[in-house]
């Protein structure tokens, strides 16, 4: 089979390929078969991607349905409506798409706006630096969320629908997840979670209705409370560190507020540095 | 019609002139240049320059400047006017007088050994710090925007005052200051206007509205330091609003302590506020 590059700005007809490779702006303009598709630059799809391999590293455009075994994502893939379809996905930048996305492996280690996941290993690891470097203005908001189809948050990754056996993920904002196993870091909201195996989700996490009982934030706060015997030690053991008058009201006000709840174990920690270095 | 000049070596330059492009030496007396790129160094006197890009050294003389920016030294004699002076590197002035300073290239990284110096005299409406800096020259700014290490041995007094990193000095009598709160800053007063320490840095109305050579979107995605309780003896204010921070006095007429506060004592006239988290020893309304 041939090999076709574009280096530049060029198009392509479609075809089968062992390899393609486009180095510039590259628009293929029906459906295309490939080992191996590599995409360094900008490239915009409107035929069907059959590959072995698609390397995006740039800014993919793709208005047709992609199935691929391998599909890694360096920089931009916006897939409008279509289904995207491999055996793994790895993104390590933004990953729009408005239509399905089902994987056996799926880690997403950036950004992703998608309306459907389906996976086996689901792993959505939302990159706080590429979010905030992304920082969209509010005005141009609306811009944005029209020209990728689907909304896009600085905060978030967005997904509407994850069924999958396992699920990991942090900063994600969710309507549904159906999964067996299902590990929620820091800060994700959902809709509505349903889950058969283990499960644990993070105290700060938002979760609406489930078929499982949770540990909310409120809940871990009342456990927080029988663990007081037990962080009091190591509140103590602050003290004698930084060398603290344990009968010195600021202290003493300190370890109450703690008691009642008000403050948690960093701040105290953080306050009591202050008491410290001054008395120093 | 104005002539432009492509240098290869030295070249000497008088009169009105276009754009200039060098790779060498250049001298220029009594010149209007509308554009100047030189890699290499520029003496310059008696002229002005609509547009100055320069990697050496500057050595200017009563000269006036629009839009420049150096990466080198820059000496400036008599006096020289700019409406924006970015210069990377050292600098000494007899006096410069300028709408926008300022000290670094917006990429540069905030923490280093070595501090920025100026020396000489300097007035500018804003003059925003983005590399650790020593204030050791005379100045006169309206506003000072730091976001990076910001050292200086007296009390600073401007108008409007925002650090987003940590800063040694003495004091600060400003309008507005807004500090955020880290430990590795060392203060001893605050007096002003409207005091705001906070971890939130939200830019304010009056921030935004500050003139500066960097947009509104830079600062506001500024990395925070860890966040920790900064120590001052006192503040004084008409409007404080306070989080991550300990201090003796805190006096005002309207008062918020927030989060994380250790206050020794709290005086007030109208308002005061005092969250949960907050440990305050003594309150006086006055």
């Amino acid at each position: 089979m041939r090999n076709t590059t574009i280096d530049g700005v060029g198009s392509l007809y479609g075809g089968s390929y062992d390899e393609v490779s486009i180095n510039g702006v590259g628009k293929l303009k029906d459906d295309i078969k490939a080992n191996i598709i590599n995409v360094n630059g900008v490239f915009k799809s409107k035929g069907r991607i059959e590959a072995g391999s698609f390397i995006s590293d740039g800014v993919s455009r793709v208005h047709n349905d992609i199935k691929v075994k391998e599909l890694k994502v360096d920089g931009v893939l916006k897939a409008r409506c279509r289904k995207v379809e491999a055996d793994s996905i790895c993104c390590d930048g933004i990953m729009i798409c408005s239509g399905e996305v089902s994987a056996d492996n799926i880690d997403i280690d950036g950004q992703c706006s998608i309306s459907e996941l389906y996976g086996d290993k689901v792993n959505i690891k939302f990159d706080l630096k590429t979010g905030s470097n992304a920082g969209i203005s509010k005005y141009f908001k609306p811009f944005v969320n029209s020209y990728f189809g689907r909304p896009v948050s600085s905060s978030h990754s967005l997904v509407d629908t994850i069924e999958c056996t396992d699920l990991e993920a942090s900063h994600l904002k969710a309507k549904s997840i159906k999964a067996k196993n299902v590990t929620l870091g820091p800060d994700c909201i959902v809709d509505y979670l349903e889950c058969d195996g283990n499960l644990e989700v993070h105290p700060s996490c938002k979760i609406g209705k489930t078929n499982r009982d949770i540990k909310t934030e409120a809940q871990a706060k009342r456990n927080d409370r029988d663990e007081t015997t037990e962080t009091i030690d190591a509140i103590d053991r602050i003290i004698e560190d930084k060398s603290l008058d344990k009968t010195d009201t600021r202290v003493i006000e300190i370890i109450k507020k703690y008691q009642d709840g008000n403050l948690d174990l960093s701040e105290v920690k953080l306050m009591l540095d202050a008491l410290s270095t001054s008395t120093k | 019609l104005k002539r432009n000049y492509w240098v290869a070596g030295s070249r000497t330059i008088s009169g009105e002139v276009g754009n200039v492009k060098a790779a060498g030496d250049v001298s220029a007396f009594d010149a209007k240049i509308s554009k100047l790129h030189i890699a290499g160094s520029l003496d310059i006197k008696n002229s002005f320059v609509r547009k100055l890009r320069v990697a050496g050294e500057v050595n200017a003389e009563n000269t006036n400047f629009g839009d420049c920016k150096v990466a080198g030294e820059a000496n400036i004699e008599g006096i020289s006017k700019a409406d924006i002076f970015v210069v990377v590197g050292d600098i000494s002035a007899d006096l410069l007088e300028c709408r926008l300073l300022r000290n670094s290239t917006k990429k540069t990284g905030v923490t280093s050994k070595n501090a920025i110096e100026f020396s000489g005299s300097f007035k500018a409406e804003t003059f925003e710090s983005l590399y650790k800096f020593r204030l050791n020259c005379k100045y006169d700014f309206k506003n000072i925007i730091s976001a990076a290490e910001f050292l200086y041995d007296g009390v600073l007094e401007c108008e409007n005052f925002y650090s987003f990193n940590t800063i040694e000095m003495k004091g600060i009598n400003a309008e507005n200051i807004y500090l955020y709160p880290t430990s590795a800053s060392k203060l001893e007063s605050l007096t002003g206007t409207y005091i705001t320490i906070s971890i939130n840095n939200r830019l304010d109305k009056n921030f935004k509205l500050l003139p500066k050579t960097l947009p509104n979107s830079y600062y506001a995605r500024l990395h925070s330091l860890p966040a920790s309780l900064i120590t001052i003896s006192s503040i004084e204010g008409d409007k404080i609003n306070i989080d991550h921070v300990k201090a003796d006095m805190v006096s005002g007429l309207s008062v918020k302590i927030g989060d994380l506060c250790v206050i020794d004592k709290v005086e007030y006239k109208e308002n005061i506020e005092i969250s949960k988290k907050a440990i305050v020893n003594e309150v006086v309304k006055l």
